[in-house]
């Protein structure tokens, strides 16, 4: 998939190294962020006068208990959320996500899909330290919101937050997982799990009211069983290789799913495992699939009944099925050094499960005269000598014992202070103070997601590739300080140009080949790109490259060169050669060497790069092998060369 | 009966969902079409071939190596100086050539040499040597690339060039130091009258005619003449042989050279099992003498060869090739050639030879007593991987 392929393999060690520093950095502001909420929330506290204390005690003891279905999702996905980030923080992640996950993702989908998962892997490649260090903390930070927040409005948008983060996943990262695929299936993963985050998400941010009644249960219940019903009958399409474990001698769809799984690295009893069902399969690839079959069937049917009794079995037999196919089929999803997520088994589980607890245990109606107030609350300080901070405004909820019957009401308060009696920063004092952990929990789990969405979104306005491919490929650039060495040459217009006469100018310099078939154009593209990059700076800065071969170093092939490669037009760029003496004295100067090579061969050079700075002294040496010359590598081989440029000009 | 309802919304949802995603996967395709194929290009002969100068030096050009897919073929320069026997590997060093190389003799013991572009080179290096390839001199550089076929450059008797572009433009050069200038192109040449008038489609090679104006072949889609077209006064006329002279309506031009005082042409005349080749020549002022003799049937040409006197050497298919000892000769067929053959050329005596290629072995076999004798073994040293 072109521009998803960064050219770097994703065990290389600068990339590794890079992304684990980026990790530790956001790490440790995170923890900082967190000891100043803390404190400041401790602080807050014990500012507080008694009398705010009680109230705040009273007006959590009045609050409703959360229904089980809900409780389910958000600790259930909040789990799954945080696990999820801790999987995408393996070393791997920053360079393998493109080429070894999202691009095989999308692998049979349709163009269009393609386009979108090819448009988001291209922009991985990019910058893959910002897009991984950023996707860790999101989704760290979902999960620890959706576990902080059980009600409220913080709660909502968690919900809000992981349906967002969810489908962005889905259609990005997991070409809409595999749904417009041939050959598909729920027990390899199909929707695939980010969808069913999304769910979950969409579900947890639904208002109160909706989980008070048993209809949101018996709608999921029924639209999830209409589901089974759909993969029931996907998986018993004849022609997709699911009935045969074997076939024409080749492993069925259903074994090479389970062989490839064993494979993966991962411990020897689980690989054990998995092979040994691999082997079943392929002996009883019918009676396998009849069961899955059978069951999607039967329990979808059930679910689509919505009702408590007949639902009730086909639940469980749908969690054993589920966790039976998560460890036998999908191998737990998430081995190998790659893996994002545990695939779809637990989230749908989860969702299963949910939809039948809000059907199932639907929360007691409360009398509506003794019924607390849902949602936010206010308070008032009372009247006269304030101490230090008084409760007023809006306060937070909390969530109270999940486990108590309703509580009684409230205890009445008092009518608020005036607003002018205290500032912004005295109200927000009070409220954090009157606030339970959980809430700044959230906060801090908020402002994760924040630490890693920023600089994920800057680095997608980013038009040109991370520096650090550049250097994953090539190694670091080398710093120098030695005077460069004087040439004297013939620019493609036959005009001289002398290391002199570029004084006061910072000397990009290489040596290219006019009629090289491959590593030369590229190079060529890549001064281009950096010209572009330096925009303002661009005219103080010259673009040289002398003549790296001794046979065809005319005037005539540098301009033939210079045509097809569109840099005419470039003011500052200069193809420089001279006669076969002059040219070896420079290669020299510079250590290159440019020889002939066998018959029908290129000539031979090295392609490296020179940065002089305006003084006429090398500073920068950088390697620009191309590798394999993907997009991603030309961009990043382009910012390398602006920015060691910008490294040594001085200031205007 | 709530629960009926419940269960009849609930089937008619999954039904339409079922049918939603049938529907969605019945329109995926196995990946992202890419866009349709260009139309297949007309049959063109392959870059194989020999040149022979005025003066009897040889010119080879066979290609070596592996797979072209992978840009590990590179093509091969063999010179012969005249009077000689042996061949020695001449390919100009300092430029890739997996692309191809197209050659023309320019003089006595000289050439001019064009390496076609590969990969990211879209412009053809132009090398020329005056003593059989011992020493080579650069020239300019030719815009746009040859062309993909052995009539790519022509050379006429004062020193000029003609050169066919993989656009369909043709280039002459005056002098080996002078720049490159239009002559014309395929987009002009067949918005003249007789190039709408023949329904030019592809012009296939250049040459300069015995009386040293510019001459074009081409593809024609509604054939008069075979597709050949002379520029007279400024004009471009169509001055092939005649169809209802060849016999069949069905004419594509295989070869357009001039070699001495004489222009010769090989058509491929008619289709299936009764195509034959066709031979004619044009000498100063006369009009064309053709000869239609040999019958090639369904066999495909791997090789054309023109050599001075208006002889011709062609390699067909099924280990099969014919020679033409010259202007109103016989074809005398050759069987059994040896397996991996490239192309022919002419030795001493018109002794015809075969030269072979395969990897890095270049081989030349001599027709003796009607079986073929290896007279010559060269081991090329192939820069594998130097290209990727």
């Amino acid at each position: 998939m072109p521009g998803m392929d960064g050219g770097v393999s994703p065990g290389n060690n600068v990339l590794q190294t890079a992304f684990k520093a980026a990790l530790l950095n956001q790490g440790v502001i995170a923890l900082l962020v967190f000891v100043v909420l803390a404190i400041a929330w401790v602080a807050c506290r014990e500012l507080l006068p008694a009398r705010a204390r009680v109230q705040v005690a009273a007006r959590q003891a009045g609050l409703r208990s959360e229904p089980a279905g809900r409780r389910l999702l958000r600790i259930g996905f909040g789990v799954l959320w945080i696990f999820d980030g801790l999987l995408q923080a393996q070393p791997k992640m920053a360079g393998g996500l493109p080429s070894q996950v999202i691009a095989p993702a999308a692998a049979g989908s349709p163009g269009w899909v393609a386009h979108l998962v090819n448009w988001a892997g291209t922009g991985w490649s990019y910058h893959p330290v910002q897009d991984a260090a950023g996707a860790v903390w999101i989704q760290l930070g979902i999960g620890a919101w959706m576990i902080a927040s059980a009600r409220g409005r913080s709660s909502r948008l968690a919900g809000l937050a992981g349906a967002g983060w969810g489908l962005v996943v889905w259609v990005f990262g997991e070409a809409l997982g595999g749904m417009l695929a041939p050959g598909q299936s729920l027990l390899t993963g199909a929707p695939g799990g980010a969808l069913i985050y999304c769910v979950a998400g969409v579900l947890i941010a639904l208002p109160d009211r909706c989980w008070r009644t048993a209809a949101l249960g018996r709608r999921s219940l029924q639209v999830l069983g209409g589901c089974l019903a759909v993969a029931a009958v996907y998986q018993a399409w004849p022609g997709r290789g699911y009935w045969q474990g074997t076939l024409a001698g080749q492993p069925g769809s259903l074994t090479s799913m389970v062989g490839s799984m064993a494979s993966t690295p991962q411990p020897r009893p689980l690989a054990r495992l998995v092979a040994d069902f691999g082997s079943l399969v392929a002996a009883h690839g019918f009676a396998v699939n009849l069961v899955a079959v059978v069951v999607l069937a039967a329990a979808g049917f059930a679910l689509l009944t919505g009702r408590v009794a007949i639902a009730r079995p086909a639940v469980v037999a749908l969690v054993v099925f589920f966790l039976a196919d998560w460890i036998l089929v999908e191998d737990l999803g998430f081995f190998g050094g790659l893996g994002t997520d545990p695939n779809n088994m637990i989230p749908l589980a989860l969702l299963v499960t949910g939809a039948f607890l809000a059907v199932a245990r639907v929360p007691a109606p409360e009398p509506a005269a003794q019924a607390a107030p849902a949602g936010p609350q206010t308070t008032v300080a009372p009247a006269g000598p304030q101490t230090a901070m008084a409760p007023v405004g809006p306060q937070p909820t909390v969530a109270p014992d999940p486990a108590s019957a309703p509580s009684p009401p409230a205890p009445p308060v008092p009518s608020p202070a005036p607003r002018s009696a205290t500032g912004p920063g005295r109200r927000l004092g009070i409220a954090l103070g009157t606030a339970r952990a959980s809430v700044v929990i959230a906060l801090w789990a908020a402002a994760i997601m924040v630490l890693g969405a920023a600089p994920l979104a800057v680095a997608e306005t980013q038009r040109t590739a991370s520096p650090i491919i550049a250097s994953a490929l090539n190694g670091p650039p080398t710093t120098l300080d030695t005077p460069a060495a004087p040439f004297s040459l013939t620019d493609q217009d036959g005009r001289p140009v002398s290391l002199a006469s570029l004084r006061g100018r910072v000397v990009l310099l290489t040596f290219l080949d006019p009629v090289c078939t491959s590593d030369c154009p590229l190079l060529a593209q890549e001064f281009r790109a950096a010209d572009q990059i330096l925009g303002g700076q661009a005219s103080r800065v010259a673009l040289v490259a002398v003549v790296a071969n001794p046979v065809y170093r005319s005037v005539a092939y540098t301009r033939a060169f210079d045509r097809q490669e569109r840099l005419t037009g470039l003011r500052n760029w200069y193809f420089l050669t001279g006669s076969l003496q002059q040219l070896a004295q420079t290669w020299t100067a510079y250590y290159v060497t440019a020889q002939l090579n066998g018959p029908g061969a290129m000539a031979l050079h090295p392609d490296l790069a020179y940065v002089i700075d305006a003084s006429g002294n090398t500073r920068t040496e950088l390697n620009l092998d191309p590798g394999p010359g993907t997009a991603t590598s030309e961009s990043s081989f382009a910012a390398e060369l602006a920015q060691a440029a910008q490294r040594v000009m001085a200031p205007a | 009966m709530r629960a009926t309802l419940t269960l009849r919304r609930a089937g008619l949802a999954a039904g339409v969902m079922a049918a939603l995603l049938l529907a969605a996967s019945g329109c995926s395709s196995g990946g992202s079409s890419g866009p349709g194929q260009a139309a297949a290009a007309l049959a063109s002969v392959p870059l194989a071939t020999t040149v022979v100068t005025a003066g009897g030096a040889s010119y080879a050009i066979v290609d070596m190596g592996g797979a072209a897919g992978r840009q590990e073929n590179f093509w091969q320069l063999f010179a012969r100086p005249a009077a000689t026997a042996a061949w020695r590997l001449a390919t100009p060093l300092g430029v890739a050539s997996n692309g191809g190389l197209v050659a023309a003799a320019t003089g006595t013991t000289s050439a001019e040499a064009g390496f076609r572009p590969s990969q990211d080179l879209l412009f053809s290096p132009m090398i020329s040597t005056s003593n059989s390839g011992t020493a080579w001199a650069v020239g300019n550089p030719l815009p746009g690339g040859l062309a993909d076929v052995p009539g790519a450059l022509a050379a006429g008797q004062a020193g000029q060039l003609l050169a066919l572009t993989t656009a369909g433009a043709v280039l002459e050069r005056s002098s080996p130091r002078a720049g490159w200038t239009r002559l014309t192109t395929l987009r002009q040449l067949a918005a003249t009258a007789v190039g709408r008038g023949c329904g030019l489609t592809e012009l296939t090679a250049v040459t300069f005619g015995p009386d040293g104006s510019p001459m074009l072949a081409g593809d024609c889609s509604r054939p008069r003449a075979a597709g050949i077209f002379g520029l007279t006064d400024g004009t471009w006329r169509q001055s092939g042989p005649a169809v209802s002279d060849l016999g069949s309506p069905s004419v594509s031009v295989l070869s357009l050279a001039t070699a001495g005082s004489v222009t010769t042409v090989l058509l491929r005349v008619g289709s299936g099992p009764t195509a034959r080749l066709a031979a004619a020549w044009l000498n100063s002022g006369a009009a064309w003498t053709q000869l239609t003799a040999l019958t090639t049937g369904t066999a495909a040409v791997r090789s054309v060869s023109v050599w001075p006197g208006g002889a011709i050497g062609v390699v067909l298919s099924g280990s099969r090739g014919a020679v033409l000892a010259g202007q109103g000769g016989r074809w005398q067929s050759l069987t059994g050639v040896p397996a991996g053959t490239a192309t022919l050329a002419l030795g001493s005596g018109q002794q015809v030879e075969a030269l072979a290629a395969s990897g890095g072995t270049f081989r030349a076999w001599n027709l003796q007593s009607g079986s073929w004798r290896l007279a010559q073994t060269i081991r090329v040293q192939i820069p594998y991987g130097s290209s990727s």
